[in-house]
């Protein structure tokens, strides 16, 4: 079996298994754990209003702090936007969508794609001399920090270098683009790319615990 | 229903890209060499890349000369001097009349004309039953 | 076409050719044809005529195997006498099913001759795939099974040239769930040289091109799957006319959509051209009429190996091989289960904690 048969083959399928595993595993293993009960008496009982709400506000930081963190918030917000754009447009990611679950949409531009891909890499690769420049960061980042960078930016990479055809064959770049994938489908569930989808129980339940109190936040 | 002339898949038509000048510089060189050493070139229009615009334009600048001439083996294959003489345009075809060969040979005459020896010592061996 | 009387070939190909016919010009058309198919400049054309005239006819023995023949009519053409069926004018072609007179005892028997006679030198051709299964009796000729034919007749060759897809790569015989045991000639044969012309069939100018190259030059460049790179080095993607529809993010979604009529690229409807390495975009089929995108279907790949198990000619490239339904659902049950378990324990840990 050649490289691109096994990655896309059996290679996809039990990454996808173990996402898809994984992801249900450490979802349901947080949102069941034991709360702590809060004895104090409720403001407002009705709290779903503040998850919902702070689930949103959390896209844009306090006025406070906009400036302080404006690098950090322009260079995050290029790098998911530009993944965004790459992972769901590009048409022949949006036909292993519409093989998967039978949904498509129109897609953009070859063009458009690798700008997006390119502006992804260039806001990654600044995040990265950020976390190894600033010394807190430095100082607190661990090994799956990095880790997490490598395994995002691998994809994008291969996938840009497959498509303008570099280093031939084709197919090998292909078969190694798929696989960053398949490696970062596995390393989702267990690392801090579990916030792709933990960030919305979790901003829901700060949300809802302070609405409690009656505080909007 | 639509019929099968009617689905639109030909690109639009490109202008020349220069291509014609290129050849026409390029036979200088050519002429010269055959001035001086006798020796002929060909130039295989097929593998270059060249749009029918600029076949046109080549056709155009090389012009029509005195000499034509016509090989019907399988498929038929046509030889024309063109205004410069020394300068032949030569087309093959298939057995369907499409082009599967077009060349620009420099020669006194296209090579594919003069007729080789083993041919001559053919027809001596076969004329002898006439005797 | 040599028949049975013919023994020894002493004259040279170019005193042969007129005896029967062909003319010096017709075969410098075909030499020019071929060189200009091939990239090779005009002078080349020259070399290649003069160089096979002067020569003895190559002994050629053409080896049909568990195949459907659309090799031998793709580059013979019953019809009519095409330039490119002239190859078989330069050569000796000592053996060929379908083209020769003779049969049975009498046609294995010339084969044997030629063997015999050309051993070390002559050229053996092969289409179709070989059986292996139960000792290879799915195929045989004459009682030899394909295997034992093969192995026989291989080592006298000087070259083999496995033509089409199923003698280069195994093609269709070799498909899931592949009941003869099918098998490619490479697989069998390790120490010759093996030129493979895949297609299925390959395009008529590409088999002939690659054999005029083997009878003048010697063995083309190679890639990795043993494939002249004059013919077989581009993908189709990367020669198709439709090419800037791709980049556009022009699809045609189905085959009579507003798309398809337009001239789209038909990468949705399952054109595997972004993997098939292949002349047809630029060289074409029937004399450069067209080739199968240009009338509106998809390229299959059939000069790949394995083509037919590659997830289906009208799935998309990257559709078809991400599992099952019921897989993901599995794991969605298994994972949630295990959440649920590990949430349970924490509990129960947690609980026991305070006191």
């Amino acid at each position: 079996m050649s490289l691109l048969e096994f990655a896309r083959g059996p290679g996809l399928e039990w990454s996808l298994i173990i996402l898809v595993l994984g992801v249900f595993w450490r979802l349901l293993g947080t949102l069941l754990l034991r709360k702590k009960q809060d004895f104090s008496q409720a403001k407002q009982e009705a709290t779903a209003g503040g998850a919902v709400r702070t689930v949103f506000n959390r896209f844009w930081p306090k006025p406070q702090f906009t400036l302080k963190i404006s690098f950090t918030l322009f260079m995050a917000y290029v790098m998911h936007v530009g993944l965004f754009v790459v992972v769901f447009f590009y048409a022949p990611h949006i036909l292993v969508i519409e093989d998967m679950t039978g949904l498509s949409w129109p897609g953009l531009p070859s063009g458009m794609i690798m700008f997006a891909g390119a502006a992804t890499i260039a806001s990654m690769i600044a995040l990265l001399v950020r976390r190894m420049t600033n010394p807190v960061l430095r100082t607190i980042s661990t090994f799956g920090d990095y880790a997490a960078w490598l395994v995002t930016l691998l994809p994008v990479l291969t996938g840009l270098m497959a498509h303008a055809h570099m280093l031939e064959p084709y197919e090998t770049m292909l078969a190694l683009h798929m696989l960053s994938v398949e490696l970062l489908f596995v390393w989702f569930p267990f690392s801090k790319l579990m916030h792709g989808v933990l960030f919305i129980p979790s901003r829901a339940q700060l949300g809802a615990a302070f609405e409690r109190r009656g505080v909007k936040i | 229903m639509t019929t099968l002339s009617e689905i639109p898949v030909k690109m639009v038509e490109m202008s020349p890209t220069g291509m014609a000048n290129v050849i026409m510089s390029e036979l200088k060189g050519h002429l010269q060499n055959l001035l001086e050493s006798g020796q002929g070139h060909s130039i295989d229009l097929l593998s270059l890349p060249m749009t029918d615009a600029d076949v046109n334009e080549l056709a155009d600048y090389l012009g029509v000369g005195e000499v034509k001439a016509t090989i019907n083996n399988i498929g038929s294959s046509s030889l024309r001097e063109t205004a410069y003489p020394g300068v032949w345009w030569v087309t093959h075809y298939g057995d369907d009349n499409k082009v599967i060969a077009e060349l620009i040979e420099v020669a006194r005459v296209p090579g594919i004309l003069v007729t080789h020896e083993d041919e001559i010592r053919h027809s001596l061996e076969t004329i002898e039953q006439y005797q | 076409m040599t028949d049975l009387k013919h023994e020894v070939i002493e004259e040279t190909l170019g005193q042969s050719l007129i005896k029967q016919g062909i003319t010096r010009r017709t075969f410098v058309k075909f030499c020019t044809t071929v060189a200009s198919a091939m990239a090779l400049p005009p002078a080349a054309a020259q070399a290649m005529a003069d160089t096979l005239s002067k020569a003895q006819r190559q002994s050629v023995i053409w080896l049909s195997f568990q195949e459907c023949t659309g090799c031998t009519e793709s580059i013979t053409r019953s019809h009519k006498p095409s330039l490119e069926s002239l190859i078989f004018d330069f050569v000796s072609l000592d053996y060929h099913h379908t083209l020769q007179a003779a049969s049975g005892e009498a046609a294995e028997k010339a084969r044997e001759q030629a063997m015999e006679k050309h051993h070390g030198k002559y050229i053996l051709i092969v289409d179709g795939s070989i059986p292996m299964k139960d000792g290879g009796v799915y195929s045989t000729i004459a009682g030899i099974t394909n295997l034992d034919m093969l192995k026989q007749v291989a080592a006298g060759a000087a070259a083999i040239v496995s033509v089409g897809t199923c003698a280069a790569y195994g093609g269709l015989p070799h498909a899931d769930p592949n009941p003869t045991g099918a098998v490619a000639v490479s697989d069998i044969i390790k120490d010759k040289p093996i030129i493979n012309i895949p297609g299925c069939p390959p395009i008529p100018v590409v088999i002939t091109g690659v054999l005029a190259h083997v009878l003048t030059f010697g063995i083309p460049e190679l890639d990795e799957h043993g494939r002249p790179k004059v013919f077989y080095g581009d993908t189709i993607h990367d020669r198709c006319y439709r090419r800037p529809f791709y980049d556009k993010g022009l699809f045609a979604k189905g085959f009579d959509d507003e798309g398809a009529r337009k001239g789209w690229c038909l990468y949705e409807v399952g054109c595997k051209g972004p993997v098939t390495y292949n002349a047809c975009a630029t060289t074409k089929w029937n004399n450069g009429t067209s080739f199968p995108i240009q009338s509106g279907h998809g390229c299959i790949g059939c000069s790949e190996p394995d083509f037919w198990d590659k997830g289906g000619f009208y799935k998309a490239l990257p559709q078809g091989s991400w599992g099952t339904a019921e897989g993901i659902a599995a794991a969605a049950a298994v994972g949630a289960a295990m959440g649920i378990g590990a949430a349970a324990m924490s509990k129960t840990h947690q609980k026991s904690g305070d006191s």
